[in-house]
């Protein structure tokens, strides 16, 4: 089977509440309001974080994303992921995705280092005999040591870090999601680190960078798409965008 | 991971217009996930006994305890003997503590998986069903217990025995549908969790559990409250089969498989057009 990303008409809209979460009074109160016929005043606004966004990411593409804050670059890249489910639009990714976004995300705080890999790879669809024989791998690579027995809610956040890099890269991955290339840990990892997400970007059949480092973004891209407010501003070249960005972008702002 | 077809995801946003798309994908999901489910399950009962001396052994005294308890102060009340009574009290409290339990955890499990829902994809139905999981495991460990009394004690042993486990599977089931809906309620209402528990605290005296129902036999207002409670219905259950030692009735089945339909549909109906809005609210 093919390995493709594609995104049709895509939108995600989020909402800010002027008052923190609704509680049951506040809801009883609207629907009594609304059945009295009165207006109720809303208590948030709403704004697209994608609107109308349609991409094909195909096999063989390292796609760098680049744009201001809030441009909705994470938001893509979640909603790729799954996290967010789109309000308009579909996307329909085929291939096996490892996303690379946040630190620790989908671990347990409670349970050990070792537990941990399992529980992450089991979240990433992988059987616990699947894991069983990354295990080795991921252990020497994080280079945690003993430390590997010891619940990670007393992890340093380097070695957290390390722990979430080395489970996220040894899953072999289709296609990798990437948000700001974290590299953690003391020098020594981090050179290790980079060296293994050069080795990824070999890997993987489809890579989705987002990073505010353009030179990152031109080393290991050769497909760039520029975002403000939710849209894609263009599609090319990565020369081509970067000069375009710090032009029309980062200039004006 | 070995067909290619496990692997493509489709976030469509008109979905909820076809159920078949809906119950494709949650099975999809099942499958994809179950060694999660798995290991969530596994790690949460750890959890529950870790760093304590008698780790797992929590589980037999536990309720063997609470029912120690519960047997010795409501047989003096009734006057009653204790025996026979420890019996019944456990045989109705086993499957309470299966419904109440799951209904208090799970009303907030959506909201305990923000860390993951918000970080990763996980498919949203995970936590409650893990949440009545866990429970499931609970009983059956207790279940153990209980047998260990019984027999101590000197009950009687049935055939009917052998509808327990359709008994079990009906109230998980049942127990389930609800979950699905008190979980999703209570991200937007977070005052629904602290309902939930005030409520089965006063469904747990409207249930014939720590009193025989023929204390009510003069009440006829009482016992119609009380048949108005579908969790009667299902306590009712395991006291026959493991009380009175007999194969509870068709009638009683029936109502038990009506309540576990309706249930089990609502809860789909109710999840799946919410469960996407979710994660905008936690």
């Amino acid at each position: 089977m093919k390995t493709f990303i594609q995104s049709e008409n895509v939108s995600v809209k989020f909402r800010i509440y002027h008052n923190s979460a609704p509680s049951l009074k506040d809801a009883v109160f609207t629907q009594l309001n609304r059945l009295m016929g009165k207006k109720n005043r809303d208590n948030f606004t709403e704004f697209f974080a994608i609107h109308h966004l349609s991409l094909d990411i195909n096999s063989g593409d390292r796609l760098g994303i680049i744009g201001l804050n809030g441009a909705g670059k994470s938001t893509l890249l979640k909603t790729i992921a799954g996290i967010y489910a789109p309000h308009q639009g579909r996307i329909v990714v085929s291939g096996r995705m490892t996303p690379l976004m946040e630190l620790g995300a989908g671990f347990d705080p409670e349970q050990t280092g070792r537990e941990n890999i399992y529980l992450n790879g089991t979240l990433l669809g992988f059987s616990p005999v699947e894991m069983k024989a990354r295990e080795l791998a991921i252990t020497e690579f994080s280079e945690l040591g003993e430390f590997l027995d010891l619940p990670v809610k007393y992890y340093s956040s380097g070695m957290y870090g390390r722990l979430a890099f080395s489970i996220a890269t040894m899953t072999d991955p289709e296609i990798l999601l990437i948000d700001e290339v974290f590299a953690t840990g003391d020098a020594h990892f981090v050179e290790k680190s980079s060296q293994r997400i050069l080795q990824l970007v070999e890997q993987s059949q489809i890579v989705v960078i987002v990073s505010h480092n353009l030179e990152q973004i031109k080393n290991l891209c050769n497909r760039v798409i520029v975002m403000d407010k939710g849209v894609i501003l263009k599609d090319g070249e990565p020369q081509e965008m970067l000069d375009y960005y710090t032009q029309n972008i980062i200039n004006v702002h | 991971m070995n067909t290619d077809e496990m692997h493509l995801s489709i976030f469509d946003s008109t979905e909820h217009r076809g159920i078949k798309n809906i119950l494709t994908r949650n099975f999809r999901d099942l499958v994809t996930y179950r060694y999660a489910i798995y290991n969530f399950i596994s790690s949460n009962l750890r959890a529950r006994y870790r760093r304590s001396a008698l780790g797992f052994l929590w589980t037999l005294l536990n309720p063997l305890f609470t029912m120690a308890i519960l047997a010795i102060v409501f047989s003096t009340i009734f006057e009653s003997s204790v025996k026979n009574f420890s019996i019944y009290i456990f045989s109705g409290l086993l499957p309470w503590t299966l419904i109440s339990n799951s209904m208090t955890i799970g009303s907030m499990s959506l909201v305990f998986g923000e860390g993951y829902l918000k970080k990763v994809y996980v498919p949203r139905f995970l936590f409650p069903l893990v949440t009545v999981g866990v429970e499931v495991v609970n009983f059956l460990l207790s279940l153990v217990s209980l047998f260990f009394v019984a027999f101590l004690l000197g009950a009687k042993i049935s055939w009917g025995l052998l509808t327990l486990p359709f008994a079990l599977i009906l109230t998980a089931l049942f127990i389930l549908g609800l979950v699905l809906i008190v979980s999703i309620l209570t991200v937007y209402f977070r005052d629904l969790s602290h309902i939930t528990q005030i409520s089965f605290t006063a469904l747990f005296y409207l249930t014939p559990i720590v009193y025989p129902i023929e204390l009510l036999s003069n009440s006829s207002h009482l016992l119609t409250v009380i048949k108005l409670n579908p969790f009667f219905y299902f306590v009712e259950l395991f006291h026959t089969i493991i009380y009175q030692a007999k194969v509870p009735d068709i009638s009683l089945w029936l109502v038990c498989l009506g309540l576990t339909t309706v249930s089990l549909i609502l809860g789909f109906i109710v999840f799946s057009s919410r469960e996407k809005d979710v994660i905008y609210r936690l």
